[in-house]
């Protein structure tokens, strides 16, 4: 049992990552879309099998069902594809990737150094073993407050490394709104900025329409002198 | 599986990322690809929640979330704006913020 | 999981006890053996946030939509919270009550606490945001809230027409939502949020007429003098954190709980010392002791009730609750207390000597004011906390009184602040002259009002206790002298006696309030008395001027009656490891606190007799002689012992001269200039060079950053910095 889910986590984290150069190597983005779709639902697998219920749920839920999706949404609505096809890539960007290879390599030396090969500790199953003089909960699955501190079971901090809790709801909840409250309510004050700063981006003023005659497609051929006209401008803005 | 090991897929999710936000001219995909990184850290913070068996990582993921679905949102209303003037997602199109 | 306070509270406990323990054996406080300090008793409530924060709901909604909520509207919010928050505050109170009953608190200090959330956490830096209601937490509370409303209410019929009415109103909330926070705080951060809040209300509210220069530059002056004080504070916080590790005062003192001389290990004295010092600072800045007492008279630039509560009743004696807060820093630090004496007893005399020659009301009534905060720094020096805080709660009722009195004449008198055109006042406003003699019978310590009680009770102290002494007494005896005589002066000049009035064509840019006075277009008749929404506040203000003193009667007056000493008891759980034992000699002798006392009688009494005679008696020729026969003296006074003439020339002259001619024409001109002018050429022609780089190609500027990332880890681990 335990060897066949460590086996299904390479086998998820080789998914993982093939997703991830999907997306790099894909020509068309909707291809690219799908292929980082896949790769986040092979790391919601990853963080199911870590023991991060919630973050494994969550990872669906917004990462696969909402950021990835409000991304294909626009790919489809902006129909683009075609019009890059030939010019995927840049040249310049491939002459960092040695550099990348260099960073991985860091990485690699770096911190594993320091992170160690060690298996994560199995969670404890048994009751919580208090501290002497203090009282705790023990029992973290009888919906029982042992120590009183209006906290039952897996929202008191207590049980945080007992099997049947980590990474549940209850004992994340019990932490985002414990010790992590103000940052929990920043976060939000984030999400209402992004929400109102989503709508007065894309929306119009009532009466206003869409411009009615585009401005020319540039194409790759006439960059060269769009480029070199503005330059001249800024070299006279910055004098 | 041991946590370097889980580190390793983490670093190798991130530079692909950053490979992606280097090498492709597709402004929609480099966007994906900076989603792609942030994938590789919420890996490598939960890797460590588990190895130590403390949830303050897996906040730390809840907080990455918020983050990353607001900079799709603002991203991707940005990205309609620019394909309405220029009716392009190159990145070669866009480069009038230079020095 | 217990509360954190309890277990640190625990903690130091524990090795404090230890190392008193170590202590006795090396021949330390072998007599009294150690002390097992008792741990307080803490009960958690959910009620003491919603006392604080009803005070800033009601700033926010005036301060907001203060335009659109009408006159009313502004009454309803800001006297409403206020008025639910004192109601809130006395049920606190009676359940800390409850909590002191037997079985409860074993002895130990108890409280109330709440914990809102987790402020700042770093490494070993635990700070939440928490509150704690103990005893002494509770007189305060209930004087600010209490009389925090009286004012409030008061203010309505003062500022009536004021075009900045909601302003008003949201900054006097806002105050006492800073009060609160100061008086409530769990920890010293906390304390000093409120300190600071306090400050930055009270700069808002004596530059209210802002339209005046002279108002704003009495708000400048008093914020800069302030943050001075405020520098020494926040000194003195820290080091109290690099010894103790925490910054909850019932932590520190708990840690402290030990006989003088036998401090744990841990604790070095002199640190105590050079905490308590700064700490005083701090006490000294807001609660206008020398040398930083010069901001508190121009203060009365703003209105009245803001005079009354800020400057008067709360604010001000924010110092004297610090130390009282840190009773067991100020406990150990003797020659600290040393200072806080003497310069508390110089600042009572020195004031009270200028107040004597004032002509303008509530100048007189700031002097007095500054005074009275020596009377209780006196206390605080002497060890006597309870007594100290006594004298504070007193004298937050009759100074109230008196101010929002004098707010009263001024209002009548149409903003005319020169008691040389008041007089024979009590004939117009019968209410506000009662109430104004009793609040100055109060102060000037004549039995039975408040101000008797605590004043003698600091008296007393002053001369008896271990840290006092005979020069002290003889001092603030002089002092005490002054203050009658300078309160009967102004009953005098104002309700007794012909009235004078204003004479035709003066003008009135005698009173710093002149340019608000558009829109008070009374006729110019006779003075009249104030509506009920101001003469309320005084009746119940002059009441407790006048039975307020009966919450401490002494052990030597009460005692054969079975009348308890209520305030000393109720405080003496948190004072209880730290009060400064009376001299030996002095302690129980009874013939001499009744003769003292007899003696402050007497000299009160004969000041009154001294104001008759210069101003009842007929004999007004008296009163120039005075002024003819030493001149120097009378200028002395007048010009206020020449502190800001003297401000002026050793410290702000040197300041301006050495700013213009060294900073600004060689520092500034030829160096900075040069270096600032050379800076910019070269990023100039640097940036044009650069700039090449900023291609505006997003690929590049992440292949950038890659390359960045590659030298930092290069770094790291190249060097194995960090690991």
């Amino acid at each position: 049992m335990m060897d066949f889910s460590v086996a299904l986590l390479y086998v998820f984290s080789g998914m993982a990552v093939a997703g991830g150069l999907g997306l790099v190597l894909c020509k068309h983005p909707i291809h690219g879309a799908i292929s980082l779709l896949f790769s986040m639902l092979s790391l919601a697998g990853i963080y199911a099998l870590l023991d991060a219920h919630l973050i494994a749920a969550l990872q669906v839920i917004i990462y696969a069902g909402a950021i990835m999706i409000l991304v294909v949404y626009i790919i489809m609505l902006l129909d683009l594809g075609s019009a890059d096809a030939q010019t995927v890539y840049r040249k310049a960007g491939l002459m960092g990737l040695p550099l990348l290879a260099l960073l991985l390599l860091l990485l690699g030396q770096g911190m594993i150094s320091v992170a160690g090969d060690a298996a994560a500790p199995p969670l404890a199953q048994g009751p919580v073993v208090c501290p002497p003089g203090v009282a705790c909960e023990t029992d973290c699955g009888d919906g029982v407050d042992q120590d009183g501190d209006n906290m039952t079971d897996c929202a008191d901090t207590d049980c945080a490394g007992v099997a049947i809790c980590f990474g549940t709801v209850e004992a994340v909840g019990a932490n985002l709104l414990g010790p992590f409250v103000l940052p929990f309510e920043i976060a939000s004050v984030l999400l209402l900025a992004g929400i109102v700063g989503a709508i007065l981006l894309t929306g119009r003023k009532p009466g206003e329409l869409e411009p009615s005659v585009p401005p020319p497609a540039i194409q790759p051929g006439s960059i060269a002198d769009a480029s070199g006209s503005s330059e001249a401008q800024d070299t006279e803005g910055a004098v | 599986m041991p946590l370097d090991h889980l580190l390793i897929v983490a670093f190798v999710l991130f530079v692909v990322g950053a490979a992606g936000v280097m090498v492709r001219r597709n402004l929609i995909v480099v966007l994906m690809s900076i989603e792609l990184m942030l994938n590789a850290v919420n890996l490598a913070f939960v890797s460590f929640s588990r190895q130590m068996v403390d949830h303050d990582g897996q906040v730390m993921v809840l907080m990455i979330f918020v983050v990353a679905a607001v900079e799709v949102a603002i991203g991707m209303a940005i990205l309609v704006n620019m394909y309405r003037q220029k009716r392009s997602l190159s990145v070669d199109v866009f480069h009038s913020m230079r020095g | 999981m217990q509360p954190l306070l309890a277990q640190t509270a625990q903690a130091i406990a524990a090795s404090a006890g230890q190392a008193v323990a170590h202590g006795a054996g090396g021949g330390h406080g072998a007599a009294e053996g150690p002390i097992v300090a008792v741990a307080p008793t803490v009960e958690a409530t959910s009620l003491l946030a919603v006392v604080i924060l009803l005070p800033l709901l009601g700033a926010a909604l005036n301060g907001f939509l203060g335009k659109r909520l009408g006159t009313q509207g502004v009454n309803l919010v800001g006297c409403g919270t206020v008025a639910l928050s004192a109601l809130l505050s006395w049920k606190l109170v009676l359940d800390l009550v409850q909590l002191s009953g037997p079985g409860h608190a074993a002895g130990g200090n108890f409280g109330l606490h709440q914990n809102l959330f987790p402020w700042i956490h770093v490494g070993s830096f635990q700070a939440d945001f928490a509150l704690w209601l103990d005893p002494l937490a509770a007189v305060m509370l209930l004087v600010v809230t209490n009389v925090g409303f009286l004012i409030h209410l008061y203010s309505i019929g003062y500022m009536k027409g004021d075009p900045g009415y909601a302003r008003f109103f949201a900054y006097l909330n806002l105050f006492l939502f800073s009060m609160l926070c100061l008086v409530l705080g769990d920890n010293l951060l906390v304390l000093f949020l409120g300190w600071e809040g306090v400050g930055l209300c009270s700069y808002l509210l004596i530059g209210f007429w802002f339209e005046d220069r002279a108002n704003a530059r009495a708000g400048k002056k008093a914020f800069v003098t302030n943050r001075v004080g405020d520098f020494g504070f926040a000194l003195g916080m820290m080091m109290l954190f690099a010894v103790f590790g925490t910054l909850e005062p019932q932590a520190i003192n708990q840690a402290l709980a030990v006989p003088q001389g036998s401090l744990p290990a841990t604790v070095p004295l002199w640190t105590l010392e050079a905490a308590a010092l700064l700490l005083f600072v701090g006490a000294c800045g807001k609660s206008a002791q020398i040398p930083l007492y010069i901001w508190l008279p121009d203060a009365m630039a703003g209105p009245t009730p803001v005079s009354a509560l800020i400057h008067a009743a709360t604010m001000v004696t924010a110092g004297v609750y610090m130390v009282a807060r840190l009773n067991g820093v100020f406990f150990h630090a003797e020659f600290a207390c040393y200072v806080v004496i003497v310069v508390g007893a110089s600042t009572a005399l020195l004031a009270a000597t200028i107040g004597l020659v004032q002509n303008d009301i509530k100048k007189v009534l700031a002097y007095s004011t500054v005074s009275q905060l020596g009377f209780m720094f006196v206390a605080m020096g002497a060890g006597a906390w309870a007594v100290g805080v006594f004298h504070l709660m007193t004298h937050a009722f009759f100074k109230a009184c008196l101010f929002l009195g004098s707010g009263s004449v001024i209002l009548a008198m149409h903003h005319e602040q020169d008691m040389r055109f008041y007089g024979g006042l009590k004939r117009f406003m019968p209410t506000t002259h009662w109430t104004f003699l009793f609040a100055t019978l109060a102060i000037a310590g004549i039995f039975p009002f408040a101000g008797f009680f605590s004043k003698d009770e600091i008296l007393w102290n002053a001369i008896a206790s271990q840290r006092g002494g005979t020069l002290i007494y003889a001092v603030v005896l002089l002092a005490a002298f002054c203050t009658a005589f300078y309160m009967f002066r102004i009953l005098w000049m104002t309700f007794w006696g012909e009235h004078r009035g204003v004479p035709e064509g003066h003008g009135h840019d005698h009173g710093a309030e002149s340019a608000d006075d558009d829109h008070h277009h009374h006729a110019h008749g006779d003075p009249q008395e104030s509506p009920w929404t101001m003469t309320v506040p005084l009746m119940v203000l002059g009441v407790l001027s006048l039975v307020g003193g009966f919450l401490g009667v002494p052990a030597v007056l009460g005692g054969h009656f079975g009348f308890p000493n209520l305030l000393h008891d109720w405080l003496h759980p948190v004072f209880q490891y730290s009060t400064v034992a009376l001299d030996p000699t002095m302690a129980h002798n009874h013939a001499m606190e009744y003769g003292l006392m007899a003696l402050s009688l007497g000299v009160a009494g004969l000041s009154i007799f001294l104001t008759w005679l210069l101003w009842g008696g007929g004999k007004d020729a008296l009163r120039d002689i005075f002024a003819e026969k030493s001149p120097w003296l009378h200028d002395l006074l007048w010009n206020k012992w020449y502190v800001d003439e003297l401000y002026e020339s050793v410290l702000l002259k040197p300041l301006v001269f050495v700013s213009r001619e060294v900073l600004w024409r060689i520092v500034d001109e030829v160096i900075i200039d040069g270096l600032v002018n050379g800076v910019a050429s070269f990023c100039k022609q640097a940036a044009d060079k650069m700039g090449r780089a900023q291609d505006g190609d997003v690929g590049n500027y992440a292949t950038i950053m890659v390359a960045g990332m590659v030298v930092l880890l290069l770094v790291i681990v190249g060097f194995g910095v960090g690991t």
